[in-house]
Formats: structure tokens, sequence, C-alpha cells
């Protein structure tokens, strides 16, 4: 009984067997987390749970994991693909960002906007974006709670008709506001200010209670058979051989329109009958811009471009100009300006660019970086909308687009 | 040789205590052991290129680093605990922010400590909205339509409303005086008000003449709000009615045990629901013993589509039980039962953790299309009554509420029980 090594041996044994649960324990976090987050953490998914005064931040791969398995110990059906989850903690980051260029894709809505970027688009032919009421989003993006949610609907408006697509045959123009999509409503923060409007100006005795009524009536209805602004944007942009019917407002009038969706060819260059050459930024279009020039183009027609790949600026830049600085990419969330710069240039002598309310994104990024650099000139305006949006591959063939940079003259020449 | 055999069984027993550590996560969620992750673990499978984790952290990382539009790095992460909670498509698991678990939180509990009154947005300033009975600003005499101007001497005509609620808040039993702008009174007046505890008032009863019916609205099912029915109902059997109408329209539920007391004045010690947990095992909710009140007369219970949760338990139970005759429209169709989690950084995680069944059997649950528009689900109402919106309509109002106007004939026409 006093043999020390009697003593000994059941407190080792006991410390080897909790220390080969706790290694077994890490082993998996290892595996599942690709790193360690403290064993004792893991043991305890309470952990995250707060008892009495327990007030701590959490880093976010502890959150994520944490909540993983809280999810799949509490909630009512299986959890099993944690890989589904953290997708759809990256679609509640990117459309948190309440930025329109900023979109979470899924499967097919990823497959159609690659097939985009490739020369080939699907859908009914068009790119469009969300407008926000400018002051309701300014307070969604300091506070969500601040902003009126009826406010936060979006406008859906068209941006491009790609040419020889089914929109352009069905006579869509950029600029139009689709409001109806197969019969369903698609509102937004106007039908909901025009309905406050009538409120108002009753209220002042400037209409009458009936009006009201009416009003609060047919939004009503309205409601009842809505759809998102967002939905309505993957209907409009994916699916071969599907009839739509849509209703949209031009300067303010109502038009219908029956469109059937198929494949637009979207090639990098088109050369029209009066000898201009259309440029589209899709993969390939430097090296066919490039082609295009060697062969003695001096027109170069960048409307009804969509945003387009950001990947081809710089090599499209070295195949129409010397080497340089192009104005500044302001990126990041401090908008850091960050040169654009043109290695291996070609010199060329000045062409001239078509360029309207349609050419945006890659294109007008283009247009712009070379109109400042004296290397082109520009007929028309742009849109303004000198975006460079990135995109991002994930698993399960999901996706997301993400507005990194616009560019800016920068200081300087 | 003896030695040889301890020795064997302490590394057997040393293997199999890992590999229980090993599969704890599987054996904690109550689901089977992942043979994947044992394949991995010896080698036989390959390792997957990214875990979701990591996946998640880079591209958490890459949208702090690349996004053009500035963002939070703590509203981001809670962005993406909401798409994460989203993406199991249950509407009722939600991840909650700090703002947002707060919020909840007096929800449930019915009371808080403040002045009492509802301040809403006026482009001069906040204006008072309502004041509820007994509470501290209805005593110091507040008055609807009052509209505050400065607060503790501070200005505060022109601000936000939520900065004003904010500067008259604080702890019980301290004083704020608050100088208001009244309708038809030239001088603003000044008025001292104690701050305590205020109980939101979620039942509230009346008598409707001179039909002599009365009525009872919960608007929603709070800790307080057994007490405040229970109070409201006696006030209203005593006074002998003809018939007594439940409003439950536009009651977004609460806590089951709330509703469970309250239908105990109409049902003794009777099943409100039964759970379904995830393992498959059941849980009985029952309405207490001994608690029942003496009602000779015919019930109403009105619902539309915002009526949902508790609401729907009630009237169910109460349709199940042929106790009362439910009117109005279908209600929402929340079948489920959450638990909320309050986490370490203030935010809390809302988890269904069952679904229920009405005595009946019944299961409500409500389906909607791709649009997230209505299928089917809910509660039928027995008699079907939408509501017919005038310029004049107000909800609780005989002769300005058609659901409430079609309950009150109906129970003038219905015997006694």
């Amino acid at each position: 009984m006093n043999n020390p090594r009697r003593n000994v041996v059941p407190i080792l044994g006991l410390l080897a067997v909790v220390a080969a649960f706790v290694a077994g324990n890490e082993a998996r976090t290892r595996q599942d987390v690709g790193r360690s987050i403290s064993t004792l953490q893991n043991l305890g998914v309470r952990s995250i749970i707060a008892a009495k005064d327990d007030v701590r931040p959490v880093g976010e791969a502890e959150f994520f994991f944490q909540l993983t398995l809280l999810l799949e110990r509490e909630y009512v059906d299986p959890v099993n693909d944690e890989t589904a989850l953290a997708n759809g903690a990256i679609r509640g980051m990117v459309n948190g960002l309440l930025e329109p260029e900023s979109r979470f894709l899924d499967a097919e809505a990823f497959r159609a906007h690659e097939d985009a970027l490739h020369g080939t688009v699907e859908g009914i032919g068009i790119e469009t974006t969300l407008r926000y009421d400018a002051k309701t989003l300014e307070d969604a993006r300091e506070n969500l709670r601040k902003a009126d949610p009826l406010l936060m609907l979006p406008d859906l408006i068209v941006t491009t008709v790609f040419p020889g697509s089914p929109a352009e045959a069905a006579g869509i123009r950029a600029g139009d506001r689709v409001i109806k999509l197969d019969g369903k409503w698609v509102l937004s923060y106007e039908d909901i200010k025009a309905i406050r409007a009538v409120r108002e100006r009753a209220a002042q005795g400037k209409a009458s209670t009936e009006e009201v009524t009416e009003s609060r009536k047919e939004f009503q209805k309205r409601a009842d058979d809505a759809k998102l602004a967002v939905k309505a944007r993957d209907v409009l942009t994916t699916g071969l051989g599907k009839r739509h019917e849509l209703s949209i407002v031009r300067t303010g009038k109502q038009l219908d329109f029956q469109v059937v969706t198929a494949k637009t060819p979207r090639p990098a260059i088109h050369k029209a009958p009066d000898g201009s050459v259309r440029l589209q930024f899709v993969s390939g279009a430097a090296d066919a811009l490039r082609a295009a020039l060697d062969a003695g183009a001096t027109v170069i027609d960048l409307r009804q471009s969509g945003i387009g790949d950001p990947r081809e600026i710089v090599p499209a830049l070295s195949a129409a100009a010397p080497t340089g600085q192009y104005g500044v990419l302001a990126a990041g969330m401090a908008g850091t300006p960050r040169p654009l710069t043109v290695g291996a240039g070609t010199e060329r002598p000045p062409f001239r660019l078509i360029v309207d309310q349609t050419t945006e994104g890659a294109a007008e990024i283009f247009a712009l970086a070379l109109k400042k650099a004296g290397r082109a000139t520009l007929t028309g305006k742009t849109a303004s909308r000198p975006f460079y949006v990135e995109t991002t591959k994930l698993p399960e063939s999901k996706g997301y687009t993400l507005l990194t940079a616009r560019w800016a003259e920068g200081a300087g020449k | 040789m003896k030695r040889f055999a301890t020795v064997v069984f302490a590394l057997a027993v040393i293997a199999a205590v890992f590999c229980t550590g090993f599969a704890f996560r599987d054996l904690a969620s109550r689901r089977e052991v992942s043979r994947d992750a044992f394949a991995r673990l010896l080698g036989f499978a390959p390792q997957p290129k990214q875990t979701p984790t990591a996946l998640f952290t880079h591209e958490y990382n890459a949208i702090l680093a690349k996004s053009l539009v500035p963002i939070n790095a703590e509203v981001l992460k809670h962005r993406a605990m909401e798409g994460m909670f989203a993406s199991l498509g249950d509407p009722h698991t939600n991840f909650l922010e700090p703002v947002a678990a707060e919020d909840l939180k007096l929800e449930t509990k019915g009371d808080f400590v403040g002045i009492g009154a509802r301040l809403s947005p006026d482009p001069i300033g906040a204006r008072v909205a309502t004041v509820f009975k007994g509470a501290p600003a209805e005593r110091a005499g507040l008055k609807p339509g009052d509209m505050v101007v400065s607060v503790d001497g501070e200005d505060a005509a022109g601000e936000d409303v939520n900065e004003v609620v904010a500067k008259i808040r604080g702890k019980a039993g301290t004083k704020v005086s608050i100088r208001v702008v009244r309708p038809g009174v030239v001088a603003p007046v000044n008025l001292e008000i104690v701050r305590g505890v205020v109980v939101i008032p979620t039942a509230e009863g009346k008598m409707i003449e001179p039909d002599h019916i009365g009525y009872l609205a919960v608007s929603q099912f709070a800790e307080t709000t057994p007490i405040q029915f229970s109070d409201a109902l006696d006030d209203l059997v005593q006074q002998r009615p003809k018939g007594l109408v439940i409003d439950l329209r536009g009651n977004p539920g609460g806590l089951l045990p709330a509703v469970s007391e309250m239908l105990g004045a109409f049902l003794d010690g009777k099943e409100v629901i039964s759970m379904k947990l995830r393992d498959g095992s059941k849980q009985i909710a029952t309405t207490p013993r001994a608690k029942t009140k003496a009602m000779p007369f015919p019930i109403v219970v009105l619902v539309n589509e915002e009526s949902a949760s508790a609401s729907e338990i009630f009237a169910g139970v109460l349709q199940d039980y042929q106790h009362a005759t439910i009117m109005g429209e279908h209600t929402y169709g929340k079948a489920s039962v959450q638990t909320v989690f309050t986490l370490v950084d203030g935010s809390s995680a809302k988890i269904t953790l069952a679904r229920y069944y009405l005595p009946s059997g019944r299961n409500i649950e409500r389906k909607v299309d791709e649009d997230g528009q209505y299928i089917s689900g809910g509660l039928t109402p027995d008699i079907k009554v939408p509501l017919v919106i005038e310029t004049d309509t107000l909800l609780g109002e005989p002769g300005r509420d058609s659901q409430l106007d079609l309950a009150i004939e109906h129970l003038r026409q219905a015997k006694g029980r």
C-alpha cells in the first residue's frame, strides 16, 4: 500500500486518458478549422454563449466556427453542409455592403456572369443596376436600423442593352426602369414615396381621403404580388428560350414588352459596315484590340459595353498607347490612389473613341485614361461609372463580384 | 505476460479515448460520426483544399481589404453571421447583432425602465405619440401630441427621435426634466419626471355598447401579458357580457409559457402543443390546473395574416377544443419554437429547436413560393371575414372595423353557452 508507484500509476493513467481525449479533439479541430482555436473553446460550444456579465469581443474565425457548432447542435434539422454555411456568410457580407455592383451569385447566375465575361450573354441580353434612394442608402450604410426599410427597395434600371440581343430587337433601351416582370410588380422606394405624397397632400387638404384610400388599396394589391428587384435581375440575365413579359417606365410612360431569352454573342471586336470597330471588355479584348489597331482601325465604339472584365484594362491600354501612367485607381475602403501604370506600351497616333451614357466599367476606365493622356479623343459623355469590379469564384459553383476601385485623374499632369 | 496484456489494454483504452475526442464534435451534435474525417486523419483521403472556416476567413479579409464601399469590421462580421443563419432557409432562425438582440430582450420582457411614453418623428422634433397608463409620464402630466423641445436643458428641437429617446432614457429613480410645446398652449410646459419601471400594455379590454359585448385586444405575449390579460378578463366577466371578442390581429406572438398560462382561463390541464425535437423526442406543454374562469357566453377570436406564433397557438387551441369561433383571415403559419442564445459580444442567436403540433395534431407551417408570397399554412378561420379598408378604418373601433362589426353581429346571434 505504501509503494509510491501504486499511487502514481492511476494518476498517470487518468492524465493519459484526458490527454488522449484533448489530443483527439484538437486533431479534429485542426482538420475542420485549418488552424487551432484553443481546444478548450472547442470542447465547450457554450464558451461563445454569454454567462452573467461575460462580455468580450470575438474574432471572426472563432465566431464562425463556434456558431457552426451551435447550429449543428441545436438546429431542428441536421446541419451537415458547412461549406453552404460559409457561402451563406459570404452572401451576407457581400449583400451587406449595399453596393449594386457587389453581388453574391448563385450557381446559375455565376455561370451566366462568367459566360458573359467570355463572350456569350444569356437572358434577354442586358445588364442592369439597382438604384437606391441616395439619402436612405447613406443612412443604411451608417446604421441599417436608421434607414426606413420600405425606402430601401431599389429601382431596377437597365444600364446596357447588348447589340444583337433579344432586348435590343424588342426595343428596350438603357435607362429604362423595370416595374413589372411576368405579372409581378417590382416595387421600389418610388412607389412608397408616391403613396406617402398622396397622404401628405391629403393632410394639407390638397387631396381627398378617397384618393388616399385608392392609392393605399392599389399599393396593397401590388405588394401582394411582388418580386424583389434582386430576383428580377437574376431572371432577366439568366436562362435560354424562356418567354418573359416585362413592363418598363421610360420618361414617365409605361411600355410593355414580350421577350424570349436567347444566347447573345458578345465578341471582343465587332467590325461595323461603316468601318468603326466596336470593343467589348471580355476576355481576349486586349489582343483583339491590338489586331484591329494594327489593321488600321481609327474609330473605336465603346457604347453598350457593360461593366466588363477589369483584367483586360492594362493589356488594352498597352496595346493602344505608350508606356506611362494613366490616372489612378482609387482602391479599397480608404480609397487609396494606386497609379494605373502601363508597361510595354505601343506608340500609336491618337484615335477616336465613341462613348455615351452606356460607356461604363472597364470600357469607361479605358476611355478616360486615354483621354487624360491625350492619346484619344472622345465623342460623347461617359456614364461616370468607371468601376473596377472583380469576380471571385467560390466552392459549390458560386461566386461574387466586388467593387474594389474607381478610376480618377489623380494628381500631376 | 500479464504485464504485456496490461500495456496492450492501456494502449487500446487510450486509442479509444483519442477516437472519442476526435469524434466528439459529431457526438455532441447527435449526428453520425464522420467517416471522411477519420479517413483524412489516417491519410486514406486527401485533406480538403480549404476548410469552411478558412474559406470564410479568407473572403472576410478580402472584402475588408478590397471593398471600395467602406464597412466597419464589426458590422461586416455581423452581416456574415446573419447570412450564415439565413442560408438554412428558416425565416425564424436568425442572428441578431447587439442592438437587435437588446430590442428583442425588451420586447419579450414587456417592461423597461423609462418614463412610459412613445415618441414619433416630426419635422419640428420628437412628438409624443402615446403615454402608457399609470406610467411616470402620465403622472407628471405628459400628453399625447406634446412636442419635446428640450431635455435636461439641452435643446432637442429638430433632432432625430432616436437621439431624443437616448437622452430621456436613464436609470430608475433618476429625474429628467422635459420642456414640451403643447398644441393650443402658448407658453412651453416644463415637466419633471422620475424614471421608473414601465409595463407595456399588451392586453387591454373594454365593453362595447349597446350590444354589451366584451372586447379584449392582445398585442403580444410578453412576460407581463398573462397578468394584464387575467385582470382585463376578470373585469369584463364581472360585467356579465353577452359575448367576448379576443382580438389577436397583428399580434406577432411571444412566449410559450405566457400562452399556456393565459389558456388556463379556458381549459383545465389540457394539452396546448406537442413539440418534436431534432432527436425525435417529444415535449408537451399544458395549461395550468384549476385556473378556469366561468364564461357563460360565446367567444370569437379575431385573427389575420399578422397573427403569428403564440397567437396561432392561442387561437388554434381554442379552435381545436371548440371553445371559440375563429374569425378574420388566415394566420401567418409559424409552427416552430425558438430559443435565444445570448453571445459573449452582446449579439444573440435565435435558433429553431422544435416543430410543434396543435392538440388536433395539425401542423400549420407556412409555405411560400420563390418570391416569398404565401401559398398555404396558418390557421383557417371558421368564418372568413376580410377587412374592408375605408378611409376612416380604425381597428378595434365598432363601426370603423368591418371584421369587428361582423364578430359582434355573430355573437349577437349566437346562443349563450
